[in-house]
């Protein structure tokens, strides 16, 4: 059969025919004595390699004088929306305000109707607010004035929010001054730049929350050792999904919580091993071949305590950050599979 | 005459031009700066109606230097151009419609969308490496199967006829492309669609539900009529009786941001959409009930405003780039549209 499949195919039917069968293993084995209640994650365990199902026991690699290796590129996604840059606010602003002169007036009796409360409601709220109107007779002020922020100028700060628009529905008459306070009270949101941003620790994850971030590691173990993605060799029968995972538990410890994109690499760097670090089992391997897989990250950190990787640092990056502190071969074959933002 | 067209000066002053004496135009062929300082005399030089001459060639000072009077009215914004194009030898040009003073300008847009942003640094990138599928340097693609038979047999009537369609279907489905960083599935378009039939009984309800949806999608509604006479449904032939709404880019991202984020988090036990949805050709359909459609936060501000029991439902088809429903649900999957119960193959 092996010889005239894929290796691909195999799997697939191999995996298939397994998953058969379970059905009937359980059915026919004995219920277990005491179900014994185990914690659902054991910190304190020692790591154990995940174990892999060999598919291909007669499988050999082909020789090669290269060695290969499995990378994990794994991010954060942005959290929060990306910043606008100077010209795009002023673009924005311009183009409101040329809607609001383009458009029909705002038609107040069509969408409240008088002597109805929530007309009182739009009206008192409407007093206090800067409004441009185009319609009026100062309808050619329509740009900011030296020092106004477009975003002052259209009731869109914190302040002018909660006054504004707030609605006072569930107020009732019976209620107390420090009752409406608090009924009127909008949660703050928090600012954009939080204290790992004042702080620059690159370790927390809580930093640059409008970019993509990427976990990147260095080993502590050699004098000229460099920044780079979690990397792990290819040993065995192991594709690269599981190296890359394997590379990552080995790298990290287990309290990360992530999850692997797709199962192919998302990027390629090789390069030869310096002079008198040729090895292998015959002394055949000149150089080594990377692939890059990717990963996002929902929750947890690194731990450094105990890897087998002889980790002696990590760092939460963004793309400009990794340049500076990546090599010039490294960053260029890395460069293009990190999005811009 | 004819090197001067109105285009190079101001309409005033053609205008004034076309009164004078053509020939003695003719003759003398005057430069535009002598023209202007023709009609524009300034207090420094007087020239007097008797000794106005031509050979003035130094430019005298405008009475408009900003140009308002250049065309049209008063006012940088309240030009009016004229409402028909009259042809590329018209003096009068038609400005681009990306120019402000242009009929068919539509300003916008207004800020950055989220959701698009969203797509554009995450979803896309892991979306196409989640749909990679590797093919050798250099392979040779195969040769796809003609997908229309031919007619086979003897008769002399087979000869250059059209193909015959797919076998077993009335429709030929769409090819499948592997997918590249050229073709990641996106969202194309996004149509809000209300049959309200509430406006068999009183055609007032088919307003309401033009305002209804022209206010929760922000784009102008489009009127449909009953095709037939149903009278099981009290449905009349030309009775109007549907509304679709059509949105593309930054306000259908807003629009599905407001389904996914605002409305459908305030469904009472929703399960989602309907796995089985779609159309095989990428475009996805859900639909909303008219208390689902009253809690879109642009109906919910002024909610008295709406006759009672005249709001209708609604479905929105969300078009996709993708061939296959299978990655039109990853796609919507990924902006956080829920899916429920049997999940199609295709």
């Amino acid at each position: 059969m092996m010889e005239s499949l894929c290796r691909r195919c195999f799997t697939r039917i191999a995996f298939q025919s397994r998953r058969s069968f379970a059905s009937i293993a359980t059915s026919s084995a004995a219920a277990p004595a005491e179900p014994s209640v185990e914690p659902l994650i054991d910190l304190d365990a020692p790591e154990e390699t995940p174990s892999y199902d060999d598919f291909l026991p007669d499988y050999k690699r082909p020789p090669s004088s290269f060695q290969l290796a499995a990378s994990t590129v794994i991010s954060r996604a942005p959290l929060l929306t990306r910043e606008l840059t100077p010209f795009e606010t002023e673009f924005f602003f311009y183009q409101r305000r040329l809607d609001k002169r383009l458009v029909k007036p705002f038609v107040r009796n069509f969408y409240f109707k008088p002597g109805t409360l929530a007309y009182d409601e739009w009206r008192r709220k409407r007093l206090g607010m800067k409004v441009y109107n185009p319609y009026g007779d100062e309808h050619w002020k329509d740009e900011l004035r030296y020092g106004d922020s477009p975003q002052e100028d259209e009731n869109m700060d914190y302040d002018s929010l909660v006054k504004y628009t707030v609605s006072g529905e569930d107020i009732s008459a019976s209620d107390t001054e420090e009752e409406i306070a608090a009924k009127k009270l909008m949660t703050k949101p928090l600012p954009r730049e939080t204290e790992a941003d004042i702080n620059n620790d690159t370790r927390s994850l809580n930093r640059q929350l409008s970019r993509t971030l990427y976990l990147l590691v260095k080993r502590g173990d050699r004098e000229n050792n460099t920044w780079k993605f979690p990397q792990a060799n290819i040993e065995g029968r192991q594709n690269l999904k599981q190296t890359a995972e394997g590379s990552l538990t080995k790298a990290c410890g287990r309290d990360m919580n992530y999850w692997m994109v797709g199962n192919v690499p998302i990027g390629y760097y090789d390069y030869q091993l310096p002079d008198g670090k040729a090895k292998g089992e015959n002394g055949e391997l000149t150089g080594k071949k990377v692939f890059f897989m990717k990963a996002r990250i929902f929750a947890g950190r690194p731990k450094l305590t105990g890897n087998k990787a002889n980790i002696a640092d990590y760092q939460w990056l963004t793309k400009e950050e990794i340049e500076g502190v990546v090599e010039k071969d490294y960053w260029k074959a890395i460069r293009r599979m990190l999005v811009t933002r | 005459m004819a090197s001067i067209t109105p285009k190079m000066l101001p309409m005033n002053c053609a205008r004034y031009i076309k009164s004078l004496d053509s020939t003695f135009l003719q003759r003398s062929r005057p430069s535009i700066a002598a023209i202007n300082a023709f009609l524009f005399p300034t207090s420094s030089s007087t020239p007097t109606s008797s000794n106005r001459s031509f050979t003035t060639t130094a430019p005298l000072q405008k009475r408009d230097p900003a140009g308002h009077r250049r065309f049209g009215r008063v006012g940088r914004h309240q030009i009016r151009h004229p409402r028909y194009y009259r042809g590329p030898y018209h003096p009068h040009q038609p400005p681009k419609p990306s120019d402000p003073s242009s009929r068919e300008f539509v300003p916008g847009p207004f800020t950055s969308e989220r959701l698009w942003d969203h797509y554009n640094d995450t979803i896309a990138a892991d979306l196409m490496t989640m749909a990679y599928t590797h093919s050798a340097p250099h392979a040779v693609e195969k040769p796809q199967k003609d997908r229309l038979r031919k007619w086979e047999g003897d008769s002399p009537y087979f000869e250059n006829r059209p193909r015959r369609g797919p076998r077993g279907k009335d429709y030929l489905p769409l090819t499948h492309r592997p997918i590249t960083f050229r073709n990641v599935p996106r969202l194309e378009e996004v149509v809000l669609h209300c049959f309200s039939d509430a406006s068999t009984l009183n055609p007032l309800a088919i307003r309401v539900a033009i305002m209804a949806a022209q206010s929760i999608t922000g784009s102008k509604a489009n009127l449909h009529v009953a095709k037939a006479t149903v009278a099981a449904w009290k449905l009349k032939k030309d009775q109007q009786i549907a509304v679709t709404c059509r949105m593309s880019g930054p306000s259908m991202y807003r629009f599905l941001a407001t389904c996914i984020d605002v409305v459908m988090p305030r469904i009472k036990e929703y399960k989602g959409v309907k796995g089985t949805t779609g159309d095989r050709s990428g475009n996805l359909t859900f639909g909303f009930d008219p208390e689902v459609v009253a809690q879109f936060p642009e109906i919910e501000v002024n909610y008295d405003m709406y006759p009672a029991k005249m709001i209708p439902g609604c479905h929105i088809t969300c078009k996709t780039t993708a061939t296959s429903d299978r990655d039109a649900r990853m796609l919507l999957t990924a902006f956080g549209v829920p899916f429920y119960g049997k999940i199609k193959t295709y």
